[in-house]
């Protein structure tokens, strides 16, 4: 079954805290997200890695929800990733110069 | 070539600059010239050739002549040169060549001889040049073809046989142009022939002529020689002429330009000198040898003893900071020193000030400097500041006297007035009279004083009257004796009644000046001053009549002080002169006194010795005895029954004088108001017989209470009472407002004589029974002004009445009101009104008032009003404005236009119609055309509501609703700029709110800039549904739908308020079959008792109507009932314009959602499809297809979040579509709120910042980016 726009799988490793939301990071999705992230984040020990490797599109309500996920990792001493950005998303990123502040990993080709 | 001795000369300057040696000698051998290479052969100085023997330069020593081998006749002279040794003056030996020339002296004996030398010792050998005589020839032609003089030879007859080409050079003649001719082809003609008959008499006779040329150039031009002209003797006889002549003109220009430099030197007032740096005269002109007392023509300081050479005190006095200056560097060529005013004792011990000025000047050969010294004699310019100083200290002095003084009579006139009313009811045995009259006596005395002070305060004019001089005299010995020391015995002798015609107050000035002069002149302040007066035949010569001997009066005032100098005594009149120390004395008093005895066709003359005392006598014109004028008290003369108005501020004084006037029997009205003296008067002008008014009258002057009551009684008589001097002469200036001036102080018998007479003396007038209503034909109309201010009011009153207008005055809108009630408003021809004023202001009583007359013409006069409150007064029909301050004239013709009757009125009817008329030619495409819909009603022909719409080239439609405030002709004429304002910038439309900024702008600098202008200014693309709409102040509109009917709610301020109005616009999305309803004030301000139209029933009928009638009969309709519930009688023009949305085009993406963001979801769904789907011809890569469906997302959400507040109910639409030309994509996402100002929108500076991104990227993605009315419109473009 088809996993609906908004939902969030969360996968923990030893070497991270994975989380994989599924579709868009716009203003119908953060908002379900952002709950479900936030308490995941809670309970992480080691780096968190937010994988955007469904999403097609970003606006800026999902840039916030980043900004607040990165701010809750930096606030618990833990590291924080982006990976599985479209190059679409990684200009979005790079404009509002975020590559400064956690790394952002492109998605592979 | 035998020569006589001066031509020698010539031919020796000829060759002075050849590398011969020459020289010429007299007829006994000495030297009397020799030239350079002749001095460089014998080693020596010119000065040491010049007078020795030739022979002394011969190492034998032979004879001169046998060394030269020259004959005794000078034409039978050696011509065969000798070879010689001369020896130097250093006792060298060389060996030389040397040819004599013989010449003859002017008697033709012989003169001497001119003798060529050539050294041979440097050419080791016998040299070619004198070898023969064709060399010696051109040796000779060559020494005159290079000589830099110019030189002629001519025949006996003057014909030119030879000119060298220095004489080519300086006339411009070539040799062949001048052989054969005379000389006098270079005549100038500016010399007289005199002058050529004495060149050819002298040469002629053998002689040799020395003199000037001017002569001419072949150009034209002149130019000056000095020639040596003389004849060349052949065989005994003359056979040519010789001019050897020397440009002199640039030397003669330097001379002349000397000349007149030295004239103009000596004619100047200005005293300069050079001298040299050290303080030794150079030279100087007369008025430096004057200033100083120098007598030298050469300074001869070097030697003289110290203090007999000014020019030396003048360096170690004044002067010394200018050689100071020298050796500190001070004062240098480029840096001049001025000193400050210096005073010295001249010559004859005068004190002058002097103004002196140094700099350097290089001398004429640049190898020093001279020092320049200028001088300017400033004293009479000091003196005059002095004087000035002085006379401006006089003045303020005597304005403070007078000042004093005006204060002082005040008092004296109360003090005058209580005394004598105490006289007049004291019984004539009371104990208390002699107090009483001792208090009269006092107060006389004072009042005197008083007017003594006024007389000196004040500067009078001239005047010429006959007067009593023996009393000026005692009076002048009275404050003589009142401030003279005791050690002074003053002695008068003033007469009785010896009368002169003159000024007193000028003669006075003559005796006082005097009589101080001599006491001035006691030694030690101690001594006698005798005044005397007497009437006696003249020993001067008097005007008018001319001759001495006619009887006169004799002023002498003698002094037994120092006396005077005869020196000093001839100069006692000159402006300046004083014998006493700088700034002791202004050197004035007898020069003035001099020029007063002058002018009263007196004469002045001073007889005076030191130590015998000083005389002076002063004889004026005789004039025959005038009535004193004095009059005994005589009650019954200056009693009277007439009824007064009498106005002073001062309550003490306005009480006495309305007792004593009523104790003489008039019937007395006093007022210690102005204002309520002119309310008395207004109130019964007719009752009164005469008025008395005090100079001072605080808020309102006397002269303009003066011509407010003669407005009313024309020939009433006027009196004026003032104690300042000054106040009656401007009022005895201006204009006969008052029949009488009565100077304070003043008792009560003096007014009263002064009233009586002047009753007596004016013929009955015919009183009018006067109501201030006017009467036909008498006045131009009556005019109520309401005005708080007193000065304003009685200013207007002042002007209008004037005019010839009939003025009531009310101090506020209240009074005004009751002025309008009481006498009904019939009784005015029109209202003035100030606009702010206490207990009611302008703007109630114009609604009163035209609540009872809508026609009465209403003029408001305004200052600092807020446009809102101008644009209600003109809906109240407020005919004009006036913005104060207004002159006169604009008030008159303000009221005048208004006034002039039923004619103008049709008139200005009529322009109203013509300006309608206009305006309907104005627009060029009227709204017929398309589906726009108004009625229109107007409330009158004048001013009122205007209707326009505009159709656009791509099918959208522009409208403006207007609505004009007023409806006067002021109002047609604002409504006839604003349409042409209008079709003029429509043309150029852009967007309504830049249209409201021209619209604005244009009516602020138009001719009606005080008519705001209320408008709603729509854009609609029926294609689209899209209506942009902004209010400026009407803001009455509504929208109806499927869904209800609601307010187009928007703010705005009038056009014409602000260059930038403050508006709100909306961007409306309309679907199909909305319907859109504006009105003006006409058709929502409807009411009636209950309620008003548009917030009671307006929304529901626009609603109810949507779908019963078409649009067009659903306006009618709104119209219909907005009349209806004013019960048919319109209270504003009515204007009803409404519109219905078509059919939506189908070609743009449409999306109508809400402001959820599953919405949103759907609507970016979409657009991505149509996004996809664009034009071939237009790239579209991923990145460029990401950008416009995530800007669509943030302006969305952005729309939703902000312009809807967050309220899911509420409606978005997005719209888009693609162009191919130029290749663009537009995207417009429209919410329900106002939109906001995105230039106001700047990224966080905060890059962790969770908020404010949307708008940013927008930016940062699309082409162009436009917030308006709650409508985003984004544009992405690609180049074409």
């Amino acid at each position: 079954m088809a996993t609906k726009p908004g939902a969030l799988k969360v996968q923990k490793s030893e070497e991270a805290l994975r989380l994989s939301p599924r579709g868009d990071l716009v203003a119908s999705t953060v908002e379900s997200l952002r709950s479900g992230m936030l308490k995941a984040i809670d309970g992480a020990q080691g780096p968190v890695v937010l994988d955007l490797g469904t999403a097609r599109q970003i606006d800026s309500l999902g840039i916030t929800l980043t900004l607040g996920l990165f701010k809750s990792c930096q606030k618990k001493g833990i590291g924080f990733s982006v990976e599985g950005v479209s190059p679409d998303i990684l200009r979005v990123f790079r404009l509002f110069n975020l590559t400064r502040f956690f790394p952002i990993e492109e998605a592979a080709k | 070539m035998e020569f006589e001795g001066s031509m020698a000369e010539s031919v020796f300057r000829a060759l002075d600059t050849s590398l011969v040696g020459a020289a010429v000698l007299d007829a006994q051998g000495r030297v009397t010239a020799a030239n350079r290479p002749l001095c460089d052969l014998l080693h020596a100085q010119e000065s040491n050739v010049l007078g020795r023997n030739w022979s002394e330069f011969s190492p034998e020593g032979e004879p001169f002549r046998d060394g030269l081998g020259w004959a005794t006749d000078p034409g039978d002279g050696a011509r065969v040169p000798l070879e010689k040794c001369l020896r130097g003056a250093d006792g060298c030996v060389a060996r030389v060549r040397i040819e004599a020339r013989p010449f003859r002296d002017s008697g033709g004996g012989v003169g001497g001889v001119l003798i060529l030398v050539q050294d041979l010792t440097q050419q080791g050998g016998t040299p070619a040049l004198l070898a023969n005589s064709e060399e010696r020839a051109d040796l000779m032609l060559a020494a005159v073809e290079q000589s830099p003089a110019s030189i002629v030879i001519t025949d006996t007859s003057g014909a030119i046989e030879y000119v060298n080409p220095k004489f080519s050079e300086l006339t411009g003649y070539a040799p062949e142009e001048v052989l054969g001719a005379n000389p006098r082809i270079l005549k100038s003609g500016l010399q007289p022939d005199s002058v050529y008959e004495e060149l050819w008499k002298t040469i002629t006779a053998g002689g040799t002529w020395r003199g000037q040329f001017s002569n001419r150039r072949k150009d034209g031009t002149l130019f000056w020689e000095e020639a040596l002209i003389g004849p060349i003797f052949r065989g005994g006889r003359i056979a040519h002429f010789l001019a050897v002549k020397e440009d002199i003109t640039a030397r003669r220009e330097l001379e002349l330009s000397q000349r007149r430099l030295i004239s103009a030197l000596e004619f100047a007032d200005e005293s300069v000198a050079v001298c040299t740096t050290d303080g030794r005269l150079i030279q100087a002109n007369k008025a430096f040898h004057h200033i100083l007392g120098c007598e030298c023509e050469v300074c001869p300081t070097q030697g003289m003893e110290d203090g007999k050479c000014r020019l030396l005190r003048f360096f170690r006095g004044p002067g010394k900071e200018i050689l100071d200056a020298i050796q500190e560097g001070g004062l240098t060529a480029a840096q001049p020193l001025r000193l400050r005013t210096t005073w010295i004792r001249n010559m004859e011990e005068k004190a002058l000030a002097l103004a002196i000025s140094a700099s350097l000047v290089a001398e004429p050969g640049g190898e020093g400097q001279d020092l320049l010294v200028v001088i300017r004699d400033v004293t009479q310019e000091k003196e005059m500041e002095k004087h000035l100083r002085q006379v401006e200290k006089m003045d303020a002095l005597g304005a403070l006297a007078g000042g004093i003084a005006h204060d002082f009579n005040n008092i004296l006139t109360a003090i005058l007035s209580s005394a004598e009313l105490m006289d007049w009811k004291l019984p004539e045995d009371s104990p208390l009279r002699p107090k009483l009259q001792i208090i009269l006596q006092a107060a006389n005395r004072a009042k005197e004083l008083n007017r003594r002070i006024l007389t000196f305060s004040r500067p009078a004019e001239e005047k010429r009257i006959p007067f009593d001089l023996s009393a000026v005299v005692r009076e002048c010995a009275q404050l003589l004796q009142n401030t003279l020391p005791r050690s002074v015995v003053l002695q008068v002798n003033a007469g009785s009644s010896i009368w002169t015609v003159g000024d007193p107050g000028q003669v006075h000035q003559v005796v006082m000046n005097l009589a101080l002069n001599g006491f001035q002149a006691l030694s030690g302040g101690r001594g006698k001053l005798e005044i005397t007066l007497v009437e006696a035949p003249s020993t001067l010569v008097l005007e008018p009549s001319g001759e001495a001997g006619a009887m006169c009066a004799v002023l002498r005032i003698r002094d037994d002080g120092t006396g005077m100098e005869e020196a000093v005594l001839a100069k006692v009149f000159e402006p300046f002169f004083t014998t006493k120390d700088p700034g002791e004395g202004t050197g004035l008093g007898l020069s003035v006194v001099h020029g007063i005895v002058r002018q009263q066709g007196g004469r002045i003359h001073i007889e005076s010795a030191p130590g015998r005392g000083t005389l002076v006598t002063v004889e004026l014109p005789s004039a025959a005895a005038q009535p004193t004028g004095e009059k005994k008290s005589n009650l019954a003369s200056v009693q009277g029954k007439e009824h007064l108005l009498v106005v002073d501020l001062e309550d003490v004084r306005v009480a006495l004088t309305k007792e004593g006037l009523q104790t003489l029997g008039y019937h007395v009205t006093a007022k210690g108001h102005p204002r309520e003296a002119l309310d008395a008067f207004r109130e019964h002008p007719a009752i009164f017989d005469a008025v008395i008014l005090s100079y001072r009258q605080g808020p309102i002057p006397a002269e303009e209470v003066a011509r407010s009551i003669r407005k009313l009684r024309p020939r009433i008589p006027i009196l004026l009472a003032s104690g300042s001097a000054a106040a009656l002469e401007e009022v005895g200036r201006t204009e006969t407002l008052f029949d009488r001036v009565v100077p304070k102080p003043f008792g009560i018998e003096q007014i009263g004589r002064a009233l009586r007479e002047t009753l007596d003396s004016k013929a009955p007038e015919q009183k009018p029974v006067l109501d201030p209503t006017p009467k036909a034909g008498t006045q131009r109309g009556a005019v109520l002004v309401a005005e708080d201010s007193a000065v304003t009011l009685s200013l207007l009153s002042s002007w209008l009445g004037k005019a010839g207008f009939t003025v009531f005055p009310a101090r506020d809108g209240r009074e005004a009101w009751e002025i309008f009630t009481e006498r009904g408003a019939s009784a005015f021809a029109m209202v003035l009104t100030d606009f702010v004023m206490p207990r009611m202001d302008g703007m109630q009583l114009v609604e009163r008032i035209r609540e009872v007359d809508g026609e009465i013409p209403l003029v408001l006069l305004s200052s600092n009003v807020e446009k809102e409150s101008l644009a209600a007064a003109l809906h109240l029909q407020v005919n004009e404005f006036l913005a104060k301050p207004f002159e006169a004239e604009a008030l008159v013709a303000c009221v005048e236009r208004l006034l002039s009757g039923a004619g103008a009125r049709k008139r200005s009817t009529e322009t109203v119609q013509a300006v309608r008329r206009a305006q309907k030619a104005l627009v060029a495409e009227p709204e017929r055309d398309m589906p726009i819909y108004s009625v229109h009603q107007s409330l009158t022909d004048a001013g009122g509501d205007v209707f326009r719409c505009f159709k656009q080239a791509d099918g959208s439609i522009l409208f403006i609703l207007a609505d004009v405030a007023g409806h006067s002709v002021i109002s047609s004429y604002a409504v006839a700029a604003f349409l042409g304002l209008l079709s003029s910038l429509v043309g150029d439309f852009r967007s309504p709110l830049q249209l409201a900024r021209r619209l604005s702008r244009g009516i602020l600098e138009g001719p009606f800039s005080e008519v705001p202008i209320c408008a709603a200014i729509g854009f609609w693309t029926p294609a689209t549904g899209r209506l942009h709409v902004l209010n400026a102040g009407l803001p009455h509109g509504l929208i109806s739908g499927p869904s209800g009917c609601r307010r187009i709610a928007l703010n705005g301020t009038p056009l014409g308020i602000f260059d930038q109005p403050l508006v709100e616009e909306k961007v409306l999305m309309l679907k199909e079959g909305d319907r859109i309803l504006f009105g003006s004030d006409g058709v929502f301000e409807a009411q009636d008792g209950d309620g008003r139209f548009f917030e009671d029933s307006a929304g529901e009928a626009w609603c109810a109507v949507r779908t019963t009638l078409s649009v067009d009969a659903a306006v009618a309709h709104m119209a219909d009932a907005a009349r209806a519930m004013t019960g048919g009688v319109l209270k504003d023009d009515l204007l009803a314009v409404g519109f219905e949305q078509p059919a939506l085009a189908t070609g743009d993406l449409r999306v109508e959602l809400d402001s959820s963001p599953e919405a949103i979801d759907a609507a970016v769904e979409q657009l991505e499809a149509r996004v996809q789907a664009g034009p071939r011809s237009i790239p579209l890569t991923r990145s460029r297809a990401f950008d416009i469906l995530t800007c669509a997302r943030e302006a969305l959400t952005n729309a939703a979040a902000h312009g809807n507040a967050g309220d899911p109910s509420k409606g978005i639409v997005l719209s888009a579509g693609w162009s191919v030309s130029p290749p663009s994509f537009r995207l417009a996402v429209v919410d329900e709120g106002l939109g906001f100002d995105l230039e106001n929108l700047a990224p966080p500076e905060d890059p962790l910042s969770e908020r404010g991104r949307g708008i940013p990227y927008i930016r940062h993605c699309a082409s162009r980016v436009v917030m308006v009315g709650g409508e985003l419109e984004l544009v992405f473009e690609w180049e074409a």
